[in-house]
């Protein structure tokens, strides 16, 4: 079953730019990461953060609705975040070339 | 009880107080100071250890660890990851067109990363002479490491009498990755064409006003002088000047060197190659060279219109069809042809195994078709490197012109608002051409997107001067290189992914 996830985050991984995958669960611990330990436990921290907050803002602005995708773009960096209930899943792609 | 004594038995106490004194001792084990002489420390040493959890959650916990993965992470992965990938692929494509939310195109920004004058130090330079050497021809070795920079005059009265030079430069990373002054090879007379091979990087071609055609194998350049350059026989293309040079590709090479076996009998060489060299007397003649076995044949000459009772056309340019074999079968198209255009403006359309012969010659006349003319002098043509039969041609009247080989009135005409010299393809690029601009007082080097009709725009080609000849590399980045009649020498970086296309460009 493993090897799914595994399957799974060497697929994302080989799309071109993309620099590392992060899956997190619901207490943002960072539980499956192809990046090295620290840069997967601050990208989890911050981007949980974040990603509570965007979530909170689409309810806000209408009940109903729900956040389903975020993208974060930045000079360097794109920042690609799939959200749900269990799990959150980052991708981080180079952008700058 | 007369026994008894008279003795009071009565028990009586007294203090147990000893007389003798003892030294009053204190052993008290409350140490409240502990100091040790000698050795310092100020290491604070602390650890905090906290936790929420109760037994049962950890108990819990462990659980989950235990399986792995966690529950329902599969389930999660499958409903996100296709609309991940379908995001990066997005992404992909915001970068290759540069997305903006404008609809207004950006300008693509071109880095001047090096500017040289050629002629320095080379006093022999147009002798006899009051005009400036001007930079005849450039030409990109494969790999992009190299370029090669012939130097001399673009007009002669009656015949050359100057001496021509080829300065060689070099990518050195000693430099800053910078292009550096390796070689020179002098001539007699002018060298008006040199062309690197596509891809055995030592080898130059380079042809001359007074119709030689020469072969030098850069890798023994220590010994240039030494007869390791290979000369065409003499008198070759009438002694008049060779404005072009080809070098076939791999199925082109394989078609002329069937055909100089079937002739000649000879086996040929794993490493022959064919250059194709086009003279201003008409004729174009094809090489079967091999530099280490020091090969240099003529495979079949062509005499352009020899069959027809017409002066013979003189020739500014030529390119044969690029072929790849991996096309589809709806674009495949005919792989020996090749057009010509002449100094009268003609555009002439040639074949080589449709070649007939000419009575009373070795020669063949390649000719089958006249496209529309020019109006004036045709100064350069190349077929599209992506798009099958399709070529582009400029005139010496700033008229850009794109045909089908299939069709003899061309596809387009565009005339231009600037003077053009010279003209190349982008590489990867289906329809943006590179013209180097004469007497230009802005810009030196144009992009122009031919199915558009529109110029790209391009910031950082600036400066003023008359643009002799460029070239194009495409390895890892894009480099433009371009001479001018002053001798200068310029070379741009150019991002050219970052170039927008629209659908119609990419099926043009």
């Amino acid at each position: 079953m493993a090897t799914e996830v595994e399957e799974t985050i060497k697929r994302i991984q080989a799309h071109k730019g993309v620099m590392g995958v992060v899956i997190v669960n619901h207490e943002g611990i960072p539980i499956k990461s192809s990046l090295d330990n620290a840069t997967s436990v601050l990208y989890a921290g911050l981007i949980g953060q974040l990603t509570e907050k965007a979530r909170n803002v689409v309810r806000e602005m209408d009940s109903t609705n729900e956040l389903t995708f975020l993208r974060v773009r930045s000079r360097r960096h794109e920042i690609l975040i799939a959200p749900d209930r269990e799990f959150i899943l980052i991708v981080i792609q180079n952008t700058s070339d | 009880m007369s026994s008894l004594s008279g003795y009071d038995s009565e028990a009586c106490g007294f203090d147990s107080v000893s007389q003798s004194k003892r030294l009053e001792t204190s052993t008290s084990t409350q140490t409240s100071e502990f100091g040790e002489a000698g050795i310092g420390c100020q290491t604070n040493f602390s650890k905090d250890c906290g936790s929420l959890a109760s037994p049962s959650e950890l108990n819990a916990e462990d659980d989950v660890l235990k399986e792995y993965p966690p529950p329902g992470l599969n389930a999660f992965l499958r409903k996100v990851v296709p609309g991940m990938l379908e995001q990066l692929d997005q992404t992909d494509r915001e970068m290759l067109y540069n997305s903006s939310d404008s609809e207004e195109e950006e300008a693509v920004v071109a880095k001047l990363v090096q500017e040289m004058k050629v002629n320095k130090d080379t006093p022999g330079l147009g002798s006899g002479d009051h005009q400036t050497a001007s930079v005849l021809a450039l030409t990109w070795s494969s790999a992009g490491n190299s370029l090669a920079v012939s130097i001399g005059q673009t007009q002669h009265e009656r015949w050359c009498e100057h001496e021509g030079l080829i300065r060689v430069y070099t990518v050195r990373r000693t430099a800053g990755d910078k292009l550096v002054h390796s070689i020179d090879i002098s001539e007699k007379n002018c060298v008006t064409v040199v062309k690197y091979h596509p891809s055995v990087a030592a080898l130059l071609a380079y042809a001359t006003s007074s119709g030689e055609v020469v072969l030098c194998n850069l890798r023994n350049s220590g010994n240039l002088n030494e007869g390791m350059q290979l000369t065409s026989p003499a008198g070759c293309h009438g002694t008049r000047s060779v404005s072009a040079l080809h070098w076939a590709d791999a199925s082109l090479a394989n078609m002329f060197l069937t055909m100089q076996i079937q002739n000649t009998g000879k086996r040929r060489g794993a490493s022959d190659q064919i250059l194709i060299s086009a003279g201003s007397d008409g004729t174009l003649n094809v090489w079967q060279v091999n530099s280490n076995l020091k090969i240099f044949e003529n495979v079949v000459s062509y005499s352009l219109n020899g069959s027809k009772k017409v002066p013979a056309p003189d020739i500014s340019c030529f390119d044969f069809i690029k072929s790849y074999p991996l096309r589809p079968c709806d674009e495949k198209v005919a792989d020996d042809v090749f057009v010509v255009g002449t100094k009268s403006g003609s555009m002439l359309l040639c074949q080589v195994k449709a070649a007939h012969r000419i009575v009373d010659s070795k020669m063949l006349d390649p000719v089958y078709d006249m496209l529309d003319a020019h109006g004036t002098c045709v100064l350069d043509v190349a077929f599209s490197l992506q798009r099958p039969g399709i070529f582009a041609s400029v005139s010496i009247d700033s008229e850009l012109r794109v045909y089908d080989i299939n069709q003899g009135s061309p596809l387009k005409v565009i005339c231009l608002d600037v003077p053009v010299s010279c003209m190349s393809w982008l590489p990867n690029n289906p329809c943006v051409l590179v013209l180097g601009l004469a007497r230009a007082d802005k810009q030196l080097v144009r992009l122009y997107n031919v199915s558009g009709g529109r110029t790209v725009p391009v910031e950082g080609l600036a400066g003023c001067g008359t643009v002799t000849a460029v070239a194009v590399n495409q390895s890892g980045t894009c480099r433009i290189a371009a001479g001018d009649s002053e001798s200068n020498l310029r070379i741009w970086e150019l991002p050219a992914r970052r170039i927008r296309l629209t659908n119609e460009d990419l099926e043009f």
